[in-house]
């Protein structure tokens, strides 16, 4: 709430600065970006913008992903249905979804997540998807469930720099094998995508990799010892190797790309043994406005609009149909066009096992 | 607890303090039961929750880790904090005020950017360690930072201005004509320090030990970030608990053991040297 307010404020000034020519239309329209305010909503003739009963509130991880969002999937929807879509980047957890529900107080009629998020929470904190309007077709079989429905697809990959491994990796074995690659490297903290990793640098085949072993998985990590480094945020995977603290990592696609740019090539990737991952839409329970919040996750499904959010952030399409748009180029930063090369996370598995999991990972890369 | 007086009437003073009271029950209390209650209700009723904190390997880690910490911490605080302490009562006034805004100052500081400043300077491409390369101490980077070592330098760096507060206040309070008396008695320096002035400081020793150990305990931001992700603290697996796995009775049990030993250890300090004498 306070963050709407805020956000409302921010607005306010930005429109008066605007009025009197102390800034530019560009960058009025950078701070309605970055508010999470479509051009439409924000209004420069001086219409408040208000939650009004045509606006639906969306919440999302912040950062860049939020001037990505309104980009590619609020101001389309805005303009298509006169609907405006307000982002709240404050990062969706679990547990702000159940807080959200428990207290009848759903600010979120859209939220961003990982797929076992509708299978961890269950029908009592989520909305079942309604897919008479949400179109079947246009997802990978492994992207849809009752509770969650795909929105993008993330990756985990090994990220290394070139200037410090002897030769590029080409497999997770590589990435634990410290006689020939020495020095440092990064995993994250919160276990999601990691245990994928260990199965396979074991020798694991890519269906042998669930159930995952735990006890194997504890054996693997703490084979790397003082080798290894976590990465907390995204931004902190990148820093790493930026500062050259790291020579290899398993890091998101999105960041190991932004990485290859920053650096003119040092660091790079590889696809094998990616982990590809359904982004998930989810409805908290008790959203007052579910026809519209369905109808703008339907409208997110275009491939147009998905290859736009591969551009603005290098998430993959989860519309398969998008594919077929794609360049040489776009194909190279896509993890759903390098599905060969990697396994697809099994979000089952997570929903079942990640409060377990996780303490067991927690207490291995501790010790 | 002198809250009426001679002729029964309720001290007036306190309705200064009602509303804050009221606040305070509604705002902290009320809540801080509903925590309890979750702690033995969530998912199901019964002391589930507390026999999981008791008995899994993860959780008895985790607050073992969070003790180990927050004892090594206290030792190096509070004894550092004793040393800054004794220079600032015995230093000329101006001296003294500048070591007071020296103290001062740090307290100011933003918890995180404390934490980043640190990992800046002691990881391993950090100017620390590239300066004991360059002098040619050692060969390759010292581990300083990501693990327990950073998190207890950090954490002790944040905590000295609580230990000097207290102990100064004490030190402060002492008559020198005490110490001149035990000079006159024939005692040499050093024995007047140990025997007169030392047991004088104690109070505030003790009372900056519990501060500084109750702080320590609830810490959060300092180890996620000096830690490296490997040192796990009672604070952030509660916040775990809350936000990704969705125990809120578990993470509300791990409150309630934090809150606990919090309580324990003022009422330790109440019981001996007093809340207002160890507070200053």
């Amino acid at each position: 709430m306070d963050q709407k307010l805020h956000r409302e404020d921010s607005l306010a000034i930005a429109r008066e600065l605007y009025a009197k020519g102390a800034v530019s239309r560009r960058d009025f329209l950078g701070i309605c970006a970055m508010l999470g305010v479509g051009v439409a909503g924000a209004s420069l003739g001086g219409r408040p913008a208000q939650a009004a009963a045509g606006e639906i509130t969306i919440s999302n991880f912040g950062g860049d992903a939020i001037k990505a969002y309104d980009e590619a999937w609020c101001q389309p929807f805005t303009k298509a249905t006169g609907t405006k879509v307000a982002i709240d980047g404050a990062g969706p957890l679990p547990g702000n979804i159940k807080k959200m529900v428990d207290e009848k107080n759903v600010i979120w009629d859209v939220s961003d997540g990982d797929g076992f998020y509708g299978l961890q929470l269950g029908p009592n904190y989520c909305e079942p998807i309604d897919y008479t309007v949400v179109d079947k077709t246009a997802l990978f079989p492994w992207n849809q469930w009752d509770l969650a429905v795909g929105n993008y697809v993330y990756s985990n990959v090994i990220a290394y720099d070139k200037t410090k491994v002897p030769e590029a990796p080409t497999s997770w074995a590589d990435f634990f094998d410290l006689k020939k690659f020495p020095g440092k490297r990064t995993m994250w903290k919160w276990f999601l995508g990691m245990p994928e990793a260990c199965m396979m640098a074991a020798g694991k085949k890519p269906d042998e990799i669930y159930p995952i072993d735990m006890k194997l998985v504890v054996d693997m990590v703490k084979s790397l010892g003082d080798s290894l480094v976590l990465w907390e945020s995204g931004a902190s995977s990148q820093q790493l190797f930026l500062d050259g603290e790291v020579v290899m990592g398993n890091i998101w696609s999105t960041r190991s790309s932004v990485l290859e740019r920053d650096t003119k090539g040092r660091v790079t990737w590889t696809w094998n043994g990616q982990i590809a991952t359904a982004g998930a839409w989810v409805l908290p329970k008790g959203g007052k406005k579910l026809k519209d919040a369905m109808a703008f996750i339907a409208s997110t499904q275009d491939p147009v609009k998905q290859v736009k959010l591969l551009d603005l952030m290098g998430n993959g399409p989860a519309n398969p149909k998008a594919l077929a748009l794609l360049s040489e180029a776009q194909k190279r930063l896509n993890p759903t066009s390098n599905l060969d090369a990697g396994i697809i996370r099994n979000e089952q598995w997570y929903a079942e096992n990640y409060d377990a999991a996780l303490g067991t990972w927690l207490d291995a890369i501790a010790g | 607890m002198a809250a009426r007086d001679a002729r029964g009437r309720l001290d007036p003073y306190w309705w200064f303090v009602a509303p804050i009271l009221l606040i305070v029950v509604f705002l902290y209390l009320l809540p801080l039961g509903n925590v309890l209650l979750l702690s033995v209700t969530d998912p199901d009723l019964g002391f589930g929750n507390y026999e999981r904190l008791a008995t899994a390997a993860g959780p008895v880690r985790v607050l073992l880790t969070t003790l180990r910490i927050c004892a090594i911490t206290t030792v190096f605080a509070v004894g550092l904090g004793f040393v800054v302490a004794y220079a600032m009562a015995n230093a000329g006034e101006r001296h003294q005020k500048l070591l007071l805004v020296a103290v001062l100052v740090p307290l100011w500081i933003s918890v995180l950017v404390r934490a980043f400043s640190w990992l800046i300077l002691l990881r391993d491409q950090g100017l620390v360690n590239q300066w004991l390369m360059a002098v040619g101490i050692t060969d390759e980077p010292l581990p300083l930072v990501r693990n327990e070592l950073g998190v207890i330098i950090g954490m002790v760096h944040y905590l000295i201005p609580y230990a000097v507060l207290p102990i100064f206040a004490v030190m402060k309070g002492i008559d020198p004509r005490v110490l001149a008396a035990s000079r006159s008695l024939g005692a040499g320096a050093s024995t007047t320090f140990l025997r007169v002035y030392l047991p004088l400081t104690l109070p505030g020793a003790f009372a900056a030990t519990v501060i500084v150990f109750v702080f320590a305990l609830g810490f959060y931001v300092t180890p996620a970030i000096l830690g490296g992700g490997r040192v796990v603290m009672l604070a952030e697996s509660v916040s775990v608990a809350i936000l990704q796995t969705v125990r809120w009775g578990f993470g509300a049990a791990q409150s309630v053991v934090l809150l606990l030993l919090t309580l324990a250890l003022i009422g330790i300090m109440a019981r001996t040297v007093g809340l207002k004498k160890g507070l200053g």
